[in-house]
C-alpha cells in the first residue's frame, strides 16, 4: 500500500479510540472523543473527515472503521523520525539510544533476538 | 467641552504619571521579590479604569495633573450653534450685525456646519479601542482554533503537535497547552511554572490588564508599561518556581529557559504564553536568585502599599488640605453654583501658589463677596480691592468662628486674574450663549417658558411667579403672562423694575419669535382686587428698541438685564408677603389717565380707578360726585408707617393719617398717610380705623 501521509497527534489518538472501538457509529465515537480527549462534536468531526481523505478512516452511513491498521501507523511514524532526524540511517538512531545509555540489558538482550530472528529469516 | 473626552485624558495623563514612577521605583526593587512590583502596576490599573481617585489631603500626583486643567488646551472648544447662518428674515442679513459699527473690522467667522470636533474625537478614540479589543479577539480566536485538537495529557493539561509554545488559556476552566515534543524535564518546569501563573490568577489579570490598555490606546507610554508588567509577571512565575528548589533544580529551571527560548514567540497580548522575551534576562534573574530577608521583604512591601496608596491619592476638591464641597458666585445681586471645572481650577491656583497668599493683620474694608467656597467647616470668600483677598475662616465648635484675611499677591494674583476672566465669560459668554441655543425652539408650552424664565433667573430678581402660555390662532402667535406673587410695593421699586421687565421681555422676544406680548401681572392668578399689568411687546410699543437677533446682541441684551436687575430686587414691606391685592403705582401719574391711542396701559391706574370709582358715584338723578373726602386725624401715624417699613430716618416731623370716605361708605377702607410731604395709601378692613393694613403704598402725587 502506499506510504501513508504524515499524521498529527490528534490523528493518532483518534485512530487509538478507533482501533479500540471499532466499527462505531460517529456520534458514538463523538461521545468517546468528548470523554476522553476532550474535544468539541465539530474537532471530532473534522479529525475524521481529514483522516478519511488521508485514507486511514472510511465513513460510511455514519459507521467508522479503520483502513490500516496499528502496526502499519508505526511503522510509518517510525520512517518518519528516521528520515527526518537520523537522514534514514537505522543504526545512527539506535546508536542516539545507546549513546545515551538509555537501553536497559532486558531490551538490549530483546534487541538482540530480533536481529537474531531477521538474520535468520533473511 | 466634552466631559467624558476630557475625564479620559485626565485619567490617561495621570496613568501615565504614575507608570512612570512605577517603572522608576522598578528599578530600585530588582532585587526584592517581584510580586511587589506586579502590586504596584495594579495602582497604574486602577488609576487607568478610576476616573477619580482616593480623595487625600496629600498625594503623590500632583493636583496640576488631576485636576485635568491643562485638558482644555489639548482639546477644542465646542463651536458655537450653527444657528449663526442667516435666518430667514427680510430684515437685511443679520451677519453683519457682527460687524462692529461701520469700523470695516470683519465679522468672526461663522461656526463650521460641520461635525462637532469632540464627537469626532469621541469616534476617533472608540475606532482605535475597537480595533485593539479586535485584534485581542482575533488572536484569542487564532488560539482556539489552534487548540482545538489538543489532547490531554494530565487534568487541566492538554497537548497539542499546533503549539509551538506553552501557554496558559481560559477564564474560568483554564487549561496549560503544551507543545507536543516537549522533553519530560523540560515538561515538569513548564507545568511548575504555569501553574504559578494560575496559582496568581494571572490568567485573569494579564486580559483586565489588556482591556484598561484598550482604553488608552492612545498613550504610548501605558502600552510600555503593560510590555514592563508583563515580563514582571513572567518573572514573578518564575520566582515563585525556585524559590522552593535548590540549585540543582534551578539550574535544569534555567535549562529549560533556554530550550524553549530558541522557539518563536507570540505576541504579547495573547494571554500567558510561555514568554520568550528577554529568555536571557530571565535566564541571568533566575541564576542570580537570591532570596532577600524577611524583614526587608516586609519593609518594602509596607513602602509600597503606602506608596501605592498615595499614588492612588487626588487632592482635587481640596484648598489647603481641607475639603471644599461647593462655590458660588455672586453677579449682579443673582448667587450661582460654580461649575466644576472652574472650581477644580480655582482650587488648583489656590494650591499652586499658595506661597503668595500674604497674611493681612486685619480686613481694613468691607466689599462684596464675590466668590464662596464652602466645606464642611471651612469656608473662603474672595473678594475684590486693589488686590484680590481670600478671606478663610474656620468655625470651631459650631459658633466661634476664626477669620484669617489673606492678599493674593504675585504668581497667584496673576493666576487669579486670568481664573476671573474664564469665570467672566462662563458667566456673560457660555449662558446667554447656551439660551440662545433654545433659540426658536419656542416658548409655547408653559414647561418650556418655565425653564426658559428659570435659567434667566429672574426669580432672583422679582421673587416667586408663575407662567401661564396662550396659544391664539394661526399663525400661532403666542402670550405669555407671568403672575409675579411678590408685587413691589414701593412705586421706587416700579422705577427699577420696569428697565429690568424690559429688558426681561427684549430676551424673552429674542429667544421666541411667534410671542405676541408678554403680560406681566402683578398679583396671584384669580385675585379680585384689581391686579397691575404690565405689557411688553416685541415691536417697540413700550418704547423698547428692536429686540436684538444675533447671539452677539442677545448676549449684551443679558448682561444689561442682569444688571438692570440688581438694582431691580423687590424689597416688600415686611408684612405684604400674602397680599391679594395688588396695587402698582408709577411714578408721574397723579391721577386716572386716559388710555392714549398706541400706547400700552403699562402703567397701572387700578388703583386709582379704585379709590376713584370708590370715591365717586352718580345718583339717580345723575349727578356725580367725584371728590373723595378726606378727614385728616390728628394722631400722629409715625409708628403705623414705621411698622410697615417706611423709614423714619428718610422723614421729618409728623406724620398724619386720614380716612378716605366717599358719601355713600364712610369708611371705604383706604388710608391716606402723608409724611414730609410724602404721601402713601394703605388699605385696611373697612371700618376699622387704626386695623392692620393689608398693604401700603408711596404715591407719587398730592391729594386732591
Amino acid at each position: 500500500m502506499k506510504s501513508p501521509p504524515s499524521l498529527s497527534l490528534a490523528d493518532h489518538r483518534l485512530l487509538d479510540l478507533v482501533w479500540s472501538s471499532e466499527p462505531i457509529s460517529s456520534p458514538q465515537l463523538c461521545k468517546l472523543a468528548q470523554a476522553q480527549l476532550g474535544w468539541k462534536r465539530t474537532t471530532t468531526y473534522t479529525v475524521i473527515k481529514r483522516l478519511c481523505d488521508k485514507g486511514c478512516l472510511k465513513n460510511e452511513a455514519a459507521v467508522v472503521t479503520s483502513l490500516v491498521d496499528r502496526a502499519t501507523v508505526q511503522q510509518a511514524d517510525g520512517q518518519e523520525v528516521l528520515q527526518r532526524s537520523f537522514h534514514g540511517s537505522l543504526p545512527s538512531f539506535l546508536a542516539a539510544f545507546l549513546r545515551a545509555g538509555s537501553v536497559s540489558d532486558q531490551e538490549a538482550a530483546e534487541i538482540e533476538q530480533m536481529l537474531e530472528e531477521y538474520r535468520q529469516s533473511h | 467641552m466634552d466631559t467624558f473626552l476630557s475625564t479620559l485624558l485626565t485619567m490617561s495623563v495621570t496613568a501615565a504619571l504614575v507608570a512612570g514612577i512605577v517603572m522608576l521605583l522598578r528599578l530600585v526593587l530588582r532585587p526584592l521579590p517581584r510580586w511587589i512590583t506586579c502590586a504596584l502596576w495594579g495602582v497604574v490599573f486602577l488609576r487607568m479604569i478610576c476616573p477619580v481617585g482616593l480623595s487625600l489631603p496629600v498625594s503623590l500626583v500632583p493636583q496640576a495633573i488631576t485636576s485635568g486643567a491643562y485638558v482644555q488646551h489639548l482639546l477644542p472648544a465646542e463651536p458655537g450653534p450653527a444657528q449663526e447662518t442667516v435666518p430667514v428674515q427680510d430684515t437685511p442679513a443679520p451677519a453683519e450685525h457682527t460687524l462692529s459699527a461701520g469700523d470695516g473690522t470683519p465679522p468672526a467667522p461663522a461656526a463650521p456646519a460641520d461635525i462637532p470636533r469632540p464627537a469626532l474625537l469621541t469616534g476617533v478614540w472608540a475606532a482605535g479601542a475597537g480595533a485593539a479589543l479586535l485584534w485581542a479577539a482575533v488572536s484569542y480566536a487564532r488560539l482556539r482554533w489552534q487548540v482545538a485538537e489538543a489532547v490531554p495529557v494530565e487534568k487541566g493539561v492538554y497537548e497539542s503537535d499546533r503549539v509551538s509554545t506553552p501557554f496558559v488559556c481560559g477564564l474560568l476552566r483554564p487549561r496549560i497547552y503544551l507543545p507536543a515534543s516537549l522533553p519530560a524535564e523540560d515538561r515538569h518546569y513548564v507545568l511548575l511554572h504555569e501553574r504559578a501563573h494560575l496559582h496568581r490568577r494571572d490568567h485573569w489579570t494579564k486580559p483586565l490588564a489588556y482591556l484598561a490598555l484598550c482604553l488608552h490606546w492612545f498613550n504610548p507610554l501605558l502600552w510600555l508599561a503593560y510590555r514592563l508588567f508583563c515580563r514582571d509577571v513572567e518573572a514573578a512565575c518564575d520566582q515563585a518556581v525556585i524559590r522552593p528548589l535548590g540549585r540543582e533544580d534551578t539550574a535544569r529551571y534555567a535549562a529549560t529557559l533556554l530550550h524553549l527560548g530558541c522557539r518563536s514567540g507570540f505576541p504579547a497580548a495573547v494571554p500567558l504564553a510561555f514568554g520568550t522575551e528577554d529568555t536571557k534576562g530571565r535566564i541571568r534573574a533566575v541564576l542570580s536568585y537570591r532570596r532577600p530577608a524577611l524583614w526587608l521583604i516586609l519593609a518594602t512591601a509596607a513602602a509600597c502599599l503606602a506608596a501605592g496608596l498615595f499614588l492612588l491619592g487626588d487632592t482635587n476638591g481640596r484648598l489647603e488640605g481641607r475639603p471644599v464641597d461647593e462655590g458660588m458666585v455672586f453677579s449682579y445681586g443673582e448667587t450661582l453654583p460654580l461649575p466644576e471645572p472652574l472650581l477644580e481650577e480655582l482650587l488648583a491656583l489656590c494650591n499652586r501658589y499658595d506661597g503668595d497668599l500674604e497674611p493681612m493683620s486685619s480686613l481694613s474694608f468691607e466689599t462684596d463677596t464675590r466668590i464662596l467656597l464652602s466645606g464642611k467647616k471651612d469656608h473662603w470668600e474672595i473678594f475684590r480691592g486693589d488686590h484680590p483677598l481670600l478671606v478663610h475662616t474656620t468655625s470651631s465648635g459650631g459658633k466661634d468662628r476664626e477669620s484669617q484675611p489673606y492678599r493674593m499677591t504675585g504668581q497667584l494674583e496673576q493666576a487669579y486674574l486670568a481664573w476671573e476672566a474664564s469665570l467672566e465669560e462662563y458667566l456673560w459668554v457660555t449662558r446667554p450663549d447656551t439660551l440662545y441655543t433654545r433659540r426658536g425652539c419656542s416658548l409655547q408650552t408653559k414647561q418650556a417658558a418655565e425653564q426658559v424664565l428659570e435659567e434667566l433667573n429672574l426669580r432672583a430678581f422679582t421673587g416667586p411667579y408663575t407662567v401661564e402660555v396662550f396659544q391664539g390662532e394661526s399663525p400661532d402667535p403666542t402670550i405669555l403672562t407671568v403672575y409675579l406673587d411678590t408685587p413691589p410695593v414701593l412705586a421706587t421699586d416700579a422705577a427699577r423694575l420696569i428697565p429690568y421687565l424690559d429688558l426681561a421681555s427684549s430676551a424673552l422676544f429674542a429667544l421666541d419669535d411667534t410671542l405676541f406680548y408678554i403680560d406681566w401681572t402683578f398679583g396671584a392668578q384669580g385675585s379680585l382686587h384689581g391686579t397691575g399689568s404690565y405689557m411688553t411687546y416685541p415691536d417697540g410699543l413700550s418704547g423698547q428698541d428692536t429686540p436684538p437677533q444675533t447671539q452677539e446682541a442677545f448676549r449684551e441684551t443679558y448682561r444689561q438685564m442682569k444688571q438692570a436687575g440688581s438694582a431691580a430686587q423687590i424689597t416688600l414691606f415686611g408684612r405684604y408677603r400674602d397680599t391679594e391685592q395688588v396695587l402698582y403705582c408709577a411714578p408721574g401719574y397723579d391721577g386716572p389717565f386716559p388710555l392714549e391711542a398706541g400706547r400700552s396701559h403699562g402703567i397701572f391706574s387700578e388703583l386709582w380707578s379704585d379709590v376713584f370709582a370708590l370715591t365717586s358715584f352718580s345718583d339717580s338723578q345723575g349727578v356725580h360726585y367725584d371728590t373723595p373726602y378726606y378727614r385728616w386725624q390728628p394722631q400722629a401715624a409715625n409708628d403705623q408707617l414705621t411698622r410697615y417699613g417706611v423709614d423714619p430716618a428718610q422723614h421729618q416731623g409728623e406724620a398724619r393719617w386720614c380716612i378716605v370716605e366717599n358719601v355713600f361708605t364712610q369708611d371705604t377702607g383706604y388710608r391716606l398717610y402723608e409724611w414730609d410731604g410724602n404721601v402713601f395709601l394703605g388699605y385696611t378692613t373697612p371700618g376699622q380705623p387704626a386695623g392692620p393694613l393689608s398693604f401700603l403704598v408711596q404715591l407719587e402725587s398730592t391729594p386732591h
